[in-house]
């Protein structure tokens, strides 16, 4: 069906998009020129063009490239991947999976050589598989074919699983109690139900991350472990970056107190924003981890509009100075950025650098700026461009700290 | 298209097959902006933007042996960056829908405000088109694709390329009218 009233509006259309040839055009021009309407017509169009393409392209992140690298370095060789690697990789639901998966082929693994309790209803099969491989003389019962998921039982039965196996490393690891006791929580029997983690374990970036010793340390401390079981930090994390985090010996401190490890697990468990800031925090060498600590700074990141604040790069990294962390602590504060206009402003590099400053530091001590910030006015005034750039100038801090 | 036409990506692709990753760079470098772009506006999120571009980059890495290079290499690598975007799109959206790109304050007071406005309200119009009409606008005013590297890209006839814009037009056109004839 040609949704074209006419010719003529096929031709305004190509005219618009200069897709005319040169004949179209001379008839286009004559048209033009002896009917207002349609001049009217065309210049509505270029106007609704340009109101259109006034929003301009958005300068790509600064990391894109550098992350898109990293990533790329942790896969295998350029098109040389057979077609079951590749059918594997579709099989990886989608990011952040590589990390999940990990964890919990180690809990398989930890099953198959301990026969630890069982993984859960609906999973006879795995178990029977497993205890294969501890039966001194190997038997399938009736119960290994009973799956309630069948790619628990693919993976139990790939290469990726019969490697693990043969591996002594893995073997010694998983032989260790705490290590099994560590992994034997109920998140991990949970994930190892979902199908797209489960499908996620033929793949072979498992066995690989399960060989890695840095992985292996990680995952053999206790709080570690539990801040890693949890599905929502695994997804937050991404497939290179898990990788790069378990590596990350500053991380892998963090992580070993108790308190990050939780306010990591916390935060991740609130999808959304706040994932994105956590991702952040853990890419981020730890002083935005160690800023997860404070229940301050946990309470603003509840607010989804300042988890997304928090969560650009630039400001990740200011999680290092302690300035910035007051004075996202602060409740006040806090509470201010739960407005949309001030939420707006802190996304001005130059306001977010002011609330770094000396003077800007009195001030929120000082709890004028809290108090600004929680007028009904403040915000109002915020949605003017000329306010917000006063709220950042300099002397704006100095007279609230006076 | 805000591409260099003259740069040949077949030959970076070459290169890539016969062990010079590197070369790949120089392909993330020449696509990143359009494929980020393309992303935001079909997704209207930052995060997610960058999540699809990047996955896009890394995919086509991997699948680089099955690059005909008879195509474009954009029209390849963006189908990879719309399956992503649909990937991304059966999450719940991670951020503010089509505002998280508000960052930039003009001081020269109402008209920006007014302006910033303007934006907004074309971002949102964009993304309450349906994908099919949405595709057609970005490409044409974010990627300016002619009608025939839409229609490839896309993979679709030109006359139903000319269609959609069309009525994406339309749409638009009566989604931002209190901004038309100002």
């Amino acid at each position: 069906m040609n949704p074209f009233p006419s010719k003529n509006d096929e031709l305004l259309q190509a005219a618009l998009d200069g897709e005319l040839s040169s004949e179209e055009r001379i008839e286009f021009e004559h048209w033009l020129g002896h009917d207002p309407n349609a001049r009217e017509r065309f210049e509505s169009m270029q106007q609704l063009t340009s109101i259109v393409e006034d929003v301009g392209l958005v300068p790509p992140p600064p990391d894109l490239a550098a992350a898109t690298a990293r990533a790329i370095s942790l896969r295998k060789t350029v098109g040389v991947r057979s077609a079951k690697s590749l059918q594997g990789e579709m099989a990886m639901a989608r990011k952040g999976m590589i990390g999940l998966a990990a964890a919990a082929a180690v809990v398989l693994v930890t099953f198959a050589i301990t026969g630890y309790p069982p993984i859960g209803k609906g999973t006879e099969g795995t178990i029977g598989q497993a205890n294969r491989y501890q039966s001194p003389q190997p038997q399938l019962a009736a119960s290994d074919v009973k799956l309630g998921d069948t790619a628990v039982q693919e993976f139990l039965q790939s290469d990726v699983f019969d490697q693990l196996m043969k591996d002594e490393s893995a073997r010694k690891l998983l032989s260790d109690a705490a290590v099994r006791q560590a992994l034997s929580n109920e998140a991990l029997d949970r994930a190892l139900r979902d199908d797209s983690v489960a499908k996620a374990l033929t793949d072979d970036s498992v066995a690989r991350l399960v060989r890695n010793d840095a992985v292996g340390r990680a995952l053999s401390d206790d709080s570690i472990s539990r801040a890693f079981a949890d599905r929502a930090v695994l997804r937050a994390m991404g497939d290179a970056a898990a990788v790069r985090m378990l590596s990350d010996e500053n991380l892998q401190r963090a992580l070993k107190d108790a308190g990050v490890a939780r306010a990591v697990a916390d935060a991740a468990r609130v999808t959304g924003a706040r994932v994105e800031a956590v991702k952040k925090a853990a890419n981020n060498d730890g002083a935005m981890a160690s800023a997860l600590k404070n229940s301050a700074v946990m309470k603003a990141l509840d607010n989804d509009a300042v988890a997304s604040v928090l969560a650009h790069d630039r400001l990740a990294a200011m999680f290092a100075d302690k300035a910035f962390v007051n004075a996202i602590s602060d409740p006040a504060i806090a509470n201010a950025l739960r407005s949309e206009a001030v939420y707006r402003s802190m996304s001005v590099d130059a306001i977010r650098s002011a609330l770094r400053g000396d003077a800007m530091q009195r001030a929120i001590s000082s709890g004028a700026l809290a108090r600004a910030l929680n007028s009904n006015a403040l915000p109002q005034a915020l949605k003017n461009d000329v306010f917000g750039r006063t709220l950042m100038s300099p002397k704006f801090a100095a007279a609230l700290a006076n | 298209m805000y591409l260099d036409q003259s740069v040949d990506d077949g030959a970076a692709v070459q290169r890539c097959l016969n062990g010079e990753p590197a070369a790949f760079e120089a392909l993330v470098g020449r696509y990143q902006q359009i494929m980020f772009n393309v992303a935001l506006r079909m997704l209207g999120d930052y995060e997610d933007a960058r999540d699809a571009a990047q996955n896009t980059f890394v995919k086509a890495y991997e699948k680089l042996g099955t690059y005909d290079p008879e195509r474009r290499f954009f029209s390849w690598i963006y189908r990879i960056l719309m399956n992503e975007c649909l990937n991304l799109r059966r999450r719940p959206a991670t951020g503010l829908l089509g505002d998280s790109e508000d960052t930039v304050m003009d001081p020269s007071g109402a008209d920006a405000v007014e302006m910033a406005e303007r934006k907004r309200d074309v971002r949102h119009a964009i993304l309450s088109l349906s994908p099919a009409y949405r595709e057609v606008i970005v490409l044409r005013h974010f990627a300016a694709l002619s009608y025939e590297q839409m229609s490839e890209a896309i993979g679709v006839p030109t006359k139903t390329v000319k269609s959609r814009l069309h009525t994406a037009r339309q749409q638009l056109a009566s989604e931002l009218a209190v901004w038309m004839h100002r």
